[in-house]
């Protein structure tokens, strides 16, 4: 049997020692995907905005506060890659870090945000620091709510007020739009990576 | 051992170099799409609140249009400086292999 094809041997794709994870021309790939990946959020939380505008009864007995999404540029530290590096026992391995998780809405299964993150320890940075952007956490409004009054509604208070929650739903689709057009671009910046490395195939 | 004859030879270098400064520049335009709407919570159509300075501190310095055409571009050098090397590289084989 020749050296190298016992079952010992390192598969192929995998990064050797001490090389870099990502490799130069992978990681505008990786940049594009935290960008689809924080737009996707965004969209989640818009999407749980709209459909939650009308509650009146949130998990804790108040109106449903309406969320957001916190983004921030992404570090050495917490850059957001799919895959976690196979010889790096220190915590890359375990590449989902847990965010502020949130209630799916008004679901039977409670749903945790999760981000998947890859401590690089500087490995492979760009010459600009380039490492994209992160969800930092979802944050809560911290309003009370709008009142209307609706005698007949069963969450009315004495005064026959409903607290309402604060969500314009013109706003959430306005933001909805912003996160749908970033999206794409970010696809676009996605699919013009993997064409030029396709095309350095080529060569 | 034919050493530099690649350099000597060819401009394959230089075009290598071309291509990785390519990279660089398409990485650098991921990372400012990717972060386009840090800045940009409330949403490109809606009305910008507080006082002038504050507006311009919360004015997002990414133009996503720009940077669209600027990715175009990127990607138009790249294909031609890869067909380029491509070509130099199949050249040096021909002349090699002593073809015409």
């Amino acid at each position: 049997m020749p050296e190298g094809i016992g079952p010992s041997r390192r598969a192929t794709l995998q990064p050797m020692q001490h090389e870099p994870v990502v490799r130069p021309m992978f990681r505008s790939l990786g940049i594009a995907a935290s960008g689809l990946s924080a737009q996707r959020q965004r969209m989640e939380t818009i999407a749980q905005n709209i459909a939650n505008a009308d509650v009146t009864r949130g998990p804790d007995g108040g109106p449903y506060k309406r969320r957001d999404v916190v983004l921030q540029s992404a570090t050495a530290q917490n850059a957001l890659f799919p895959g976690p590096s196979p010889f790096d026992g220190s915590g890359a391995g375990s590449m989902l870090n847990a965010m502020e998780g949130f209630d799916g809405s008004r679901g039977d299964i409670a749903r945790t945000f999760e981000v998947p993150v890859l401590p690089m320890n500087g490995i492979g940075a760009g010459p600009n620091g380039e490492f994209g952007v992160r969800v930092a956490g979802i944050a809560q409004d911290q309003g009370e709510g709008r009142l209307v009054y609706e005698p007949a509604h069963p969450d009315a208070n004495a005064s026959g007020y409903v607290r309402y929650p604060d969500i314009d739903t013109t706003q959430e689709t306005v933001r909805l739009l912003d996160a749908k057009r970033l999206f794409e671009a970010n696809a676009a910046v996605f699919q013009t990576a993997r064409a030029m490395l396709r095309a350095s195939l080529d060569i | 051992m034919l050493f530099g004859l690649i350099d000597r030879t060819t401009s394959a270098t230089k075009l290598n170099a071309g291509l990785d400064r390519s990279i660089e520049r398409q990485r650098g335009i991921a990372d400012r799409v990717s972060k386009a709407s840090l800045q940009n919570s409330d949403g490109f159509a809606l009305e910008a609140k507080g006082s002038a300075a504050q507006i311009e501190a919360a004015a997002n310095p990414v133009n996503v249009e720009d940077e669209m055409v600027a990715l175009a571009d990127e990607q138009l050098r790249f294909l031609a400086t890869a067909k380029l090397l491509e070509k130099t590289y199949a050249s040096l084989r021909g002349a090699i292999k002593g073809q015409g």
